[in-house]
């Protein structure tokens, strides 16, 4: 059976490391990934290990990587993937790792800050160069004003000038300004406080700016306005400039002359082309630094991880100081004993020790981690299986048969050519291009999910192929491979007239020459029935699905029973492996009797009744379920309520019952019997031993009770293997008739345009309704089956995993750390 | 190879696949058409009438299998169109990437 029919045989093992060569010694362990170490020092905080300072090294030159990381993703700036994976390097080059990386961390905050400035100093430039241009119309506009005087003076109210009848009386008053910059979003809020503040003596104008900045330090892009206040005297000047800082205002100098304001124009616009000059070189130094980083950052990631992970397993050891050397503990498997020791070889050569680390194998009562030996293929299944519960230590592992049990459960709920030849393509596509697909990882969680399960799909797809072979269903359509076995027209007396009279007919296979059936005990007929599957004929039988559920109905017990039977197998073995004779004479023989005795004896009596009785006699024919139940209430089967099977049935049926009754008195009583001559030889006072033994009574019957009902209810629950299969054939039908009937039974061009729109809807509904919901909800199901109504037969699964110190789980980010 | 972009990557994509399965599907739902198949048998436009005449019968058949090959041929350009589409796109996303 391989390896993987039981879980790998694991040994505890102590290592003796030099000081020296501890840590090369763990990094080739770390690289072989088949050691699980223990805690040594369960106690100790995480603070107070010896090796506490090395992880905080770590952890900084993390932090310094990550923030070199956003560097790059804020610059759109490729990381180069090559797939390789470095070795750890020595602690040594730990000090030369640590000083690029502060190196590094220096260069970009320092460039990142002087980019900040720049972009500071161009936006206040920017700005001022807005308020030149724009204040130009405001100097303008407030000149006019103080012409108009001249001209209108204490005669028409238009021409009277908005600041009051005190400027245009006497001389002109100089007035004063300020102009600055302020937020858009602030402008209404910023006015109103102007306007009462100042009691109406200030007179704001304000334009905005079509460009948007970007803020430097937040990198938001905000708009702003241009505003110029002119007010008079020196408490309002004051005012406002307290009134502007408040709202965050930038108040820029600006002189009154239109040539002063030329002038400095002219030099602001130098100033900012000098300025962007400055600002491209920076933004390329950036780069450029960032591009060096981008070549090197995974792999010094990958080997900071390492040095953090090999300090972590390093903490764990126990340290003793007078011999200068590190003991450790860990689980490994017992077949790859060599390979420590040659790993251990190569790690003390390595570092130049000249004492060898010593492993020793320690005998241990404690329970060993389970581990299985999986590949690219049976990891998928084995998953499945530890998804419910880990094996314990060397029991039958199940996911072996698994593989092909699986696949073939869900098939007989989901049995449909079409869709398991598009799930078959789906499977094979993931599988041709593995490794293309498994070296890009994804951020899609579905997509990894079904990657992982490639193998898994592609079986499921073949083995719904086969199923669906077997119920002649292609997208609910019948195919005619071999020649229909019935011939309709050997009806006599059904002529044209007679069929057009009646809408619905019934075809008895038992008239000569309707059915091309066996030879006896028909008169007339000749070959055989349709070879392999279902006949196509039913596809137009109006009780197809009568038909059908009896068929499927029967073929589901005997597959719930044929697996049960094997489950109960495997606990042999396991009673077996484990010397457990008590359990198996007492317990497993019981269970089998009973389950042969009820179960067995129905799919017996299925399939007599499939070979024997025929369409001749079906008019009288036993009902099974009828004649179960009343065995149950201790009836013989009997012509009469039509339960008889076959001669001789009443006798048979009466073995059974005492066969079964007598099955259940030994499970009980002999149990008992067997545990407490084992306990017999212990020190426990005759109380003590009654007490056990009414104690064990109750439990023993509790399970007795649990098994005999366990054994009807699972058989009943495999039925859902009808009832799914029964479902997906109805949707699948109700698609096929209501969307694809009603483009292609249009007449003519008409058909084709139909026929085309109604494929679209058709492939969607078929995808997302019966391959996505049928398919998961038939997986779901299938894993059921295997977890209760199998593995309730055999499996305890109270094991723990082994979860080795392995690089490639680390870097791969399976393991949490 | 013009490039005017009309439908993005992934209903590039999804229409190729649905327009494979549809050539394939239709070209053997033409077949069993043609050869009568009793399965298809409620997919054919049949006057209830004329139930009797198994030329008429035939002939039905005949047409909606012709249909059927049509409808394959419509989406082998279907698949050209989207496969076109596919490369367009292709090409737009290497511009991208500097």
């Amino acid at each position: 059976m391989g390896h993987l029919f039981r879980s790998e045989e694991m040994c505890l093992t102590q290592l003796y490391l030099q000081s020296e060569a501890a840590f090369a010694c763990v990094s080739e362990l770390g690289e072989l990934g088949l050691a699980q170490f223990r805690d040594l020092n369960p106690n100790v905080n995480a603070f107070q290990r010896k090796f506490v300072n090395e992880v905080r090294r770590c952890d900084e030159m993390e932090r310094k990587l990550r923030f070199l990381e956003r560097e790059l993703k804020k610059d759109n700036i490729p990381v180069d993937d090559d797939g390789d994976v470095p070795f750890a390097p020595l602690p040594r080059e730990m000090i030369d790792l640590e000083g690029k990386f502060e190196k590094l961390e220096k260069d970009m905050k320092e460039v990142n800050s002087n980019e900040e400035t720049l972009k500071r100093n161009f936006l206040e430039l920017t700005e001022l160069r807005y308020i030149l241009r724009k204040t130009q119309s405001f100097f303008e506009e407030a000149a006019m004003f103080h012409e108009q005087p001249e001209y209108g003076h204490g005669g028409d109210e238009s021409t009277q000038s908005l600041l009051g009848s005190e400027a245009s009386r006497g001389p002109f008053t100089k007035l004063g300004f300020v102009t600055g910059v302020i937020l858009r979003e602030k402008m209404p809020a910023f006015e109103r406080v102007l306007w009462r503040a100042c009691r109406g003596n200030v007179f704001l104008r304000y334009v905005e700016i079509e460009e948007s900045f970007k803020d430097p330090h937040t990198g938001d892009t905000v708009n702003k306005c241009v505003f110029i206040i002119f007010f008079q005297g020196e408490q309002l000047k004051n005012r406002v400039k307290k009134i502007c800082e408040g709202f965050h205002a930038t108040l820029y100098p600006c002189p009154e002359s239109p040539q002063e304001r030329r002038e400095i124009a002219i030099g602001v616009m130098t100033r900012i082309e000098d300025l962007q000059t400055v600002l491209s070189q920076t933004d390329d130094h950036r780069r450029l630094v960032l591009s060096q980083v981008a070549r090197d950052i995974r792999i010094w990631l990958i080997k900071v991880r390492k040095i953090k992970a090999i300090y972590d397993t390093l903490n764990l050891f126990n340290v003793n100081i007078a011999e200068k050397c590190l003991i450790a503990e860990c689980w490994c498997p017992a077949a790859d004993l060599d390979k420590i020791r040659m790993s251990l070889r190569r790690g003390t050569e390595s570092s130049g020790s000249s004492v060898p680390s010593i492993l020793q194998v320690m005998k241990t009562e404690e329970s060993p981690p389970t581990y299985n030996r999986t590949n690219d293929f049976t990891s998928a299944f084995q998953a499945l299986i530890d998804a419910f519960g880990v094996a314990s230590y060397r029991e039958v592992n199940p996911s072996p048969f698994t593989i092909i049990t699986f696949p073939f459960l869900f098939a007989v709920m989901f049995g449909d050519l079409g869709h398991g030849l598009i799930m078959f393509v789906f499977g094979f596509y993931l599988v041709w291009n593995q490794q293309k697909f498994l070296r890009n990882k994804s951020n899609n969680e579905i997509w990894e999910m079904m990657l992982g399960g490639r193998y898994l799909i592609l079986l499921m797809g073949i083995f719904s192929m086969y199923t669906g072979f077997l119920y002649n269903e292609c997208f609910s359509r019948s195919l005619n491979v071999f020649g229909s076995a019935w011939n309709v027209s050997n009806n006599p007396g059904w002529d044209k007239d007679y069929l057009r009279n009646h809408e619905s007919l019934l075809v008895d296979p038992a008239k000569p020459g309707v059915f091309r059936g066996s030879d006896l005990p028909y008169p007339n007929s000749t070959g055989n029935p349709y070879p392999y599957g279902m006949d196509p004929i039913w596809q137009s039988a109006s009780n197809k699905i009568t038909f059908l559920n009896s068929y499927k109905m029967k073929g589901a017990v005997i597959m719930g029973l044929c697996q049960m039977l094997f489950g109960l197998s495997l606990a042999l073995y396991n009673h077996l492996y484990f010397k457990n004779y008590t359990s198996l004479l007492c317990e497993w023989v019981p269970k089998v009797v009973f389950l042969l005795c009820v179960i067995g004896y129905l799919c017996f009596l299925i399939l007599y009744k499939w070979a024997v009785w025929n369409a001749a006699d079906s008019f009288h024919a036993p009902s099974l379920m009828i004649g179960l139940i009343n065995m149950f209430m201790f009836k013989a089967p009997s012509l009469k309520e039509q339960t008889l099977v076959f001669q001789g049935h009443a006798t048979f049926q009466k073995v059974l019952q005492i066969v079964n009754d007598s099955g259940d008195d030994e499970e009980i009583l002999h149990h008992n019997e067997a545990i407490m001559d084992s306990d017999s030889d212990s020190d426990s006072s005759k109380q003590e031993e009654e007490f056990e033994m009414g104690q064990f009574m109750i439990i023993q019957v509790i399970h007795t009770i649990e098994y005999c009902l366990n054994c009807i209810s699972h058989t009943a629950s495999y039925l859902r293997l009808w009832a799914l299969s029964l479902a997906h054939a109805e949707l699948s039908e109700v698609l096929w008739t209501m969307v694809m009937h009603s483009g292609l039974a249009m007449p003519g061009t008409l058909g084709i345009i139909g026929s085309f729109i109604v494929f679209w809807g058709f492939s969607a509904l078929t995808v997302g309704i019966l391959l996505v919901m049928e398919g998961l909800s038939a997986f779901l199901h299938a894993l059921r089956l295997h977890w209760v109504e199998f593995q309730s037969k055999f499996y305890s699964g109270e094991g723990y995993i082994f979860s080795p110190f392995s690089f490639d789980a680390i870097i791969h980010d399976k393991v949490e750390e | 190879m013009v490039r005017t972009k009309l439908i993005g990557p992934k209903c590039s994509r999804c229409c190729m696949v649905t327009s494979v399965w549809g050539v394939v599907m239709f070209l053997l739902m033409g077949g069993a058409y043609k050869l009568h198949s009793p399965a298809l048998y409620d997919d054919v436009n049949i006057n209830a009438t004329r139930i009797a005449d198994k030329e008429y019968v035939y002939s039905m058949y005949d047409e909606t299998g012709t249909n059927c090959f049509i409808v394959a041929g419509v989406y082998v350009a279907v698949f050209f169109f989207s496969l076109w589409q596919f490369r367009v796109n292709q090409t737009l996303q290497a511009y991208t990437i500097r």
